[in-house]
């Protein structure tokens, strides 16, 4: 496997893994306040590592990255205080 | 042959440069501008009905949204190998893998199908309330995508078969989109089935 087929496997470990975790949390403590907040921090890592391992914008230029961050801020903004 | 191959794809993988073609990530970027005002009226309309969209929450199947997350990721995964292999030249192997991801797209739109099917038979339709309007709404319009997207990836498919139009940029400007349906479905996924309190 290629240096980035190695990178996108990693990626994609880390999102099963926090998949999981949101699902256990999600089982073992729905309902519950703080859950809500850690997965919805989760959910926006998930993003994060997409835009940047899968769709490669850790290579783009900074504006590409800036505006794609800023609207991941935005989103995770909107439903955060929602959550808690 | 492998290691001159990793020095190439290394030395890419380093240099800055917008993967795909500019139009595609405008219009990545105005599709999460929209998807982000959805999340927000959602957002306001669940704080304003917080236990009627808490009680119909609970009749979302956690298992079907966790499954149709793994099949988007899965789909993800291979579409971003497929991206690697046409960048080493491999393109039998990104065909197929580009393949797989399709198909696991389509998976995606059957369990989906199953779910609204499963829902509506239980007389949770649209205008059931406001929580089945977003739910209808968010996961129609994402379904739409996820469809737009396994039409892009069927022009991957062909353009990979044929030696003479074979564009490197047309398999990232295809994997590009995909991965926008991807990342926009691990931000529905919480906000219509996890996110949850009293």
């Amino acid at each position: 496997m290629t240096p980035g087929g190695r990178q996108v496997t990693a990626a994609w470990g880390y999102l099963l893994a926090a998949t999981a975790l949101c699902g256990w949390l999600i089982e073992t403590h729905r309902g519950v306040r703080w859950t809500a907040v850690v997965v919805t921090l989760i959910a926006s890592s998930k993003v994060y590592v997409i835009a940047n391992h899968f769709m490669k914008l850790n290579t783009a230029p900074l504006v590409w990255r800036a505006a794609v961050g800023i609207w991941l801020l935005i989103a995770t903004a909107v439903v955060l205080p929602g959550s808690w | 042959v492998a290691n001159a191959t990793e020095a190439v794809e290394t030395r890419q993988a380093r240099a800055i440069h917008l993967p795909a073609d500019g139009s595609m990530w405008v219009f990545v970027l105005g599709d999460l501008v929209i998807f982000g005002a959805y999340f927000l009226i959602f957002m306001i309309c669940r704080n304003q009905e917080h236990q009627l969209f808490l009680d119909s929450q609970r009749h979302l199947s956690l298992n079907i949204g966790t499954a149709n997350t793994l099949l988007l990721l899965a789909s993800s995964w291979f579409v971003a190998n497929g991206v690697h292999a046409t960048r080493a030249g491999e393109y039998r192997r990104a065909l197929v893998l580009t393949l797989w991801g399709g198909a696991c797209g389509v998976g995606f739109v059957l369990v989906k199908a199953y779910e609204w099917t499963s829902k509506i038979g239980a007389g949770l339709t649209f205008p059931h309330n406001d929580f089945y309007m977003f739910y209808y709404m968010l996961t129609g319009i994402h379904l739409f995508h996820v469809l737009l997207g396994l039409v892009f990836l069927g022009v991957v498919v062909a353009e990979l078969r044929d030696p003479d139009k074979r564009r490197p940029s047309m398999v990232e400007t295809g994997a590009t989109y995909w991965h926008m349906v991807d990342l926009l479905w691990v931000m529905i996924f919480p906000l219509l089935y996890l996110v949850s309190w009293r």
